[in-house]
């Protein structure tokens, strides 16, 4: 290998604590090498020291952190250098893209300007020059200005296009190193997929060396030649990408694969971090420092086991269950021919707030008692709308949403029969409020009586009784949203409707709470619609699926059956979008994508099919005429003019997994 | 943007009728006769009948109404009681001092105020920002006719630079005016300078902890020129938002002001038409007062417009941008 561009060697950082004491280690000795042209790949959950790595790298740690050890940038020691000298490396050498693309553009200034300014800044270009360059590179990740004019805002731009610009504010100077900072974890999964292979292309074009920073495993193991891991501020295991993931040796690498840790690192003492919650913890592991073991096939693991003499997996069930999105049912699938009591009935429910465009468009489906129907589409699909209406937070526009045969809006007394459990359990919970008093709330009991229900709730979440004193912020993300599911539990509800309940956790996180929503299903009667983005959420908990696309169901039908062999032309491409655990697979241009590169304009022809402007397969009749839904057999219904075989035989397509 | 103009323009004209509406309600149609009020108790019937003859009190009160807006829009504003001159030169000569004296206490407080709180932010913990805040917190605290009487005493009693009050006109030539005016503007400017500068200050380390600006710095800007290119043009955003409120408070501060320093503005006539209960003057200049606010307000409107595309796009192309 050529001598490293980036070489981060024995890197530790510390925090200073505010209150005066002692300062807090966040990175811990970090080793970390990338060669010129390389892609590597940073993983470990929320906290573990990732994006401290990648601050650090650019000499932009935040106020009060102390930096010690080497990082070297072609061999120029950056630690200490003076702060003109990063001026001139920040966009030209190292350049980086984060993670928030709602936050990270100025809103008040025109893109094509936020793309010049470090053509200016690093060229010396003039205003109009560096404008015309700016217009190329935005161009060249998407933007070209014929389409997206670089005299829009910000604010003017969704998602997706807003992180192309902070693609382009990067590349803008052509660096030697990119590093993206999650660069796609606020993105949907279609418009994911995209960015990492415009990321993927744009690296291997210009033989641009790339650090892709991810909690995701799945991302980076389809983009990246090598992969790091990171836990708690230290690398634990790094090595070839195909090395790693077809036999991870840390017991930490292999728990992410199983997904089910929770996800906060604490404290640690000499030992390795990870000791407390390794299933294979050793006398050793609390006190002796952690030796790097080199294995043979090029990767390095940090653990006083000889893992990488025998790599084995500490079990294969968990190994599916929770990073692949292979339809594994934790739940019994019941069969939708033994349907019960109709619970829930949407008759044509439209919703319009800006005439003409509908936010949810005559959307007719029925949820029986015990059922768990899962809405699956992209943000601004109506999902979150239809929800609202449903749990009568939202009137609609005509159509009927009837709970146990009344109407929610008008009859207050059903209210009780429907909770909701909203995404984001940081904002959703009230600060000053205890726990016991957020969960009871809804309750007209006696004192004694509601601590008891109280205390029965959240023990049926998994939380211990005294929670109930304490106050939010005491409780991780993965507590809180399980504080959330305790409130909506109170009231004994016969549906609990769940926004997204699980995208704002971390994915070992998401991996608890699911399984908490899957064995809360078990309980007679009580029926759940989950809304969520993400297809291997769905996989887990659903009966039913719904695939939403601009206000419409255009797939509905028997959850196995629908992700195993999704018909419906987005049904494929959301499939097609997961990432999966496939190393190298987008540089090597083996993945297949579904979805155009235009996939995150939203193109919605009202006289025809929603989709069409997006869609593949489109023919001349999809833009005049919209699709009915109707049935295809195996009790599924699909509304697309190019799917009119019923699906034979009428079991669940294929082995699971097939498809996915 | 015209459209955004049009509605801002209908939503300012529909402010000051409202106003209008209820200066003439207290002031004419509450309980409390305005000839009475103006002639004190011990005035006879007589005196009391001519003089709502001659104010036109007879008449019905949306008669009156009428009248006097379309007074005020001519410009007929009546003759004053106490003056007995027209309302509209004595109105127009006091705005020829207070108008002045407003806009360069506000011009100052900002020339002063905002940058102090770049520097501020900008130098945030170390002793230049220690010494902007110990200076705004005096300057906050300290009432501006107090103030002014330091003022006075130091560069008018002891070095003599400047007159210690009264107006000495603009007929006098600009000079000797702007030297009358120097004082007063300095002692109203001062506190709200004060208030600008915390107000800067916090702003500009608010958009320090944004994600954009760290995105500036990754491109390779200084932390000056992040500072300059980003974080100061969204700072002056709320800012300008606290330069419209000041604005009311100068001219309320004009009215303490004035009568410090002896001018002849505004303020001076509201204290004086409220001692000598000459309402005709009274009304009028309430609704000006009310007009400037609102004027001030359509002022910031028109800033944020500038200042935000989201404001000015959002504005003129309503329900377009998603």
């Amino acid at each position: 290998m050529a001598a490293p561009l980036l070489e981060i060697s024995d890197l530790s950082v510390t925090l200073e604590d505010r209150a005066g004491g002692a300062p807090r280690r966040l990175l811990d000795g970090v080793d970390l090498s990338v060669g010129p042209g390389e892609s590597v790949g940073l993983v470990g959950s929320s906290g573990c020291g990732k994006s401290m790595t990648a601050l650090a790298a650019i000499g932009l740690l935040p106020p009060g952190a102390r930096a010690t050890g080497s990082i070297r940038f072609a061999g120029e020691q950056l630690l200490g250098a003076p702060e003109r000298r990063l001026c001139q490396l920040r966009g030209r050498g190292i350049a980086m893209v984060f993670q928030e693309p709602m936050t990270a553009l100025n809103p008040i200034q025109p893109i094509g300007r936020q793309v010049a300014e470090g053509l200016r800044r690093h060229f010396g270009l003039g205003r109009a020059a560096a404008a015309a360059r700016a217009e190329a590179v935005l161009a060249r990740v998407g933007l070209p200005a014929v389409e997206v004019s670089p005299k829009r805002y910000p604010h003017q731009l969704s998602g997706g296009q807003r992180q192309r610009v902070g693609l382009a504010i990067a590349l803008a100077a052509r660096p030697a190193l990119l590093i993206a900072d999650e660069p796609t974890t606020a993105l949907d999964v279609t418009i994911q997929a995209q960015m990492l292979d415009l990321i993927a292309d744009i690296s291997a074009d210009d033989g641009m060396a790339l650090v892709l920073i991810s909690h995701d495993l799945r991302v980076v193991a389809e983009s990246c030649d090598r992969i790091a891991v990171m836990y708690a501020g230290v690398v634990v295991e790094q090595g070839p990408a195909a090395a790693v993931v077809g036999a991870p040796g840390h017991p930490y690498t292999r728990a992410l694969f199983g997904a089910r840790l929770a996800s906060a690192p604490e404290a640690r003492g000499a030992g390795c971090p990870f000791a407390p919650r390794c299933p294979e913890v050793m006398a050793r592991c609390w006190t002796a420092g952690l030796p790097w073991g080199v294995v043979a096939d090029g990767r390095e693991i940090r653990c006083h086991q000889k893992n990488g003499d025998r790599p084995r997996f500490s079990s294969g069930k968990t190994w599916s269950v929770a990073v692949f999105p292979v339809p594994v049912f934790l739940g019994g699938q019941r069969p939708l021919t033994s349907r019960g009591e109709t619970l829930l009935a949407v008759d044509s429910l439209t919703r319009v707030y800006r005439p003409p465009h509908a936010a949810v468009d005559t959307v007719s489906f029925t949820l029986s008692r015990g059922e768990t129907l899962a809405i699956v589409g992209e943000s601004g699909s109506g999902k979150s709308t239809l929800a609202r209406m449903i749990v009568a937070l939202d009137r609609p526009t005509s159509g009927r949403v009837r709970l146990l045969g009344r109407d929610p809006y008008h009859d207050r007394r059903l209210r009780r029969h429907v909770q909701m459990v909203f995404q984001d359990p940081y904002g959703s919970l009230d600060p000053r409020w205890r726990v016991g008093r957020i969960v009871g709330e809804p309750l007209d009991l006696p004192k004694a009586e509601r601590a008891a229900r109280v205390a029965a709730a959240l023990a049926e979440v998994g939380l211990p009784a005294d929670a109930a004193d304490r106050y939010p912020h005491a409780f991780s993300g993965g507590q809180r949203q399980r504080i959330a599911i305790a409130r909506a539990l109170i009231t004994r509800p016969d549906l609990i409707v769940a926004d997204e309940p699980v995208s704002a956790l971390d994915l070992t996180v998401q991996a608890q709470v699911l399984a908490l929503l899957s064995a809360l299903r078990a309980t007679a009667g009580r029926s759940f619609l989950v809304i969520s983005h993400d297809l291997a959420v769905v996989a887990q908990i659903a009966d039913t699926v719904a695939v939403m696309v601009h206000g419409r169901i255009v797939e509905y039908g028997p959850a196995q059956a629908v992700l195993a062999a999704p018909l419906h032309p987005y049904s494929r491409a959301l499939a097609a979008a997961v990432p999966r655990l496939d190393p190298g697979a987008r540089r090597c241009g083996r993945r297949v994508t579904a979805t155009p590169r235009s996939a995150d304009r939203t193109a919605s022809d009202a006289a025809g099919c929603r989709y069409a402007g997006r869609c593949p397969d489109a023919v001349a009749r999809c833009r005049f005429e919209p699709p009915a839904r109707r049935p295809v057999g195996d009790g599924r219904e699909v509304a697309c003019h190019l799917v009119d075989a019923p699906v034979p035989g009428g079991s669940p397509g294929g082995s699971p997994g097939g498809s996915l | 943007m015209p459209a955004f103009l049009v509605r801002r323009l209908a939503g300012l004209i529909a402010t000051l009728l409202g106003a209008t509406v209820v200066v003439f309600v207290v002031l004419e149609i509450l309980p409390g006769d305005p000839a009475l009020v103006m002639l004190g108790v011990t005035a006879d019937d007589a005196t009391l009948a001519a003089l709502r003859t001659e104010m036109g009190l007879d008449r019905p009160a949306v008669v009156r109404y009428l009248d006097w807006v379309a007074g005020l829009v001519t410009g007929d504003l009546g003759t004053s009681q106490t003056y007995g001159v027209p309302v509209a030169g004595l109105v127009g000569e006091r705005i020829a001092v207070s108008l002045p004296l407003a806009l360069i206490a506000l011009t100052l407080a900002a020339a002063l105020g905002i940058p102090l709180g770049v520097v501020a932010a900008a130098n945030h913990g170390r002793p230049a920002d220690a010494a902007v805040i110990g200076a705004a917190q005096i300057g906050v605290a300290m009432p501006n006719f107090w103030l002014a009487i330091l003022l006075i005493l130091l560069f008018a009693v002891e070095l003599r630079w400047v007159p210690a009050g009264g107006f000495a006109g603009w007929e006098a030539g600009a000079g000797e005016a702007l030297r009358s005016l120097a004082l007063p503007a300095v002692a109203l400017a001062l506190p709200q300078a004060a208030i600008l500068a915390r107000v800067t200050r916090a702003a500009v380390l608010d958009q320090f902890g944004h994600d954009h600006i760290r995105t500036a710095r990754a491109k390779g800007l200084s932390r000056t020129a992040a500072l300059i290119g980003h974080a100061v043009p969204n700072a002056l955003i709320p800012v300008v938002t606290i330069l419209g409120l000041q604005f009311s408070f100068l001219i309320a501060g004009t009215i303490i002001i004035e009568n410090v320093f002896y001018l002849p503005g505004l303020g001076r006539l509201v204290v004086q038409a409220i001692a000598q209960r000459d309402l005709i003057v009274l009304k009028t200049l309430v609704v000006l007062l009310a007009g400037a606010v609102v004027v001030v307000s359509f002022l910031v409107d028109l800033a944020y417009a500038g200042l935000d595309p989201r404001v000015r796009l959002a504005a003129a192309a309503p329900g377009g941008a998603a």
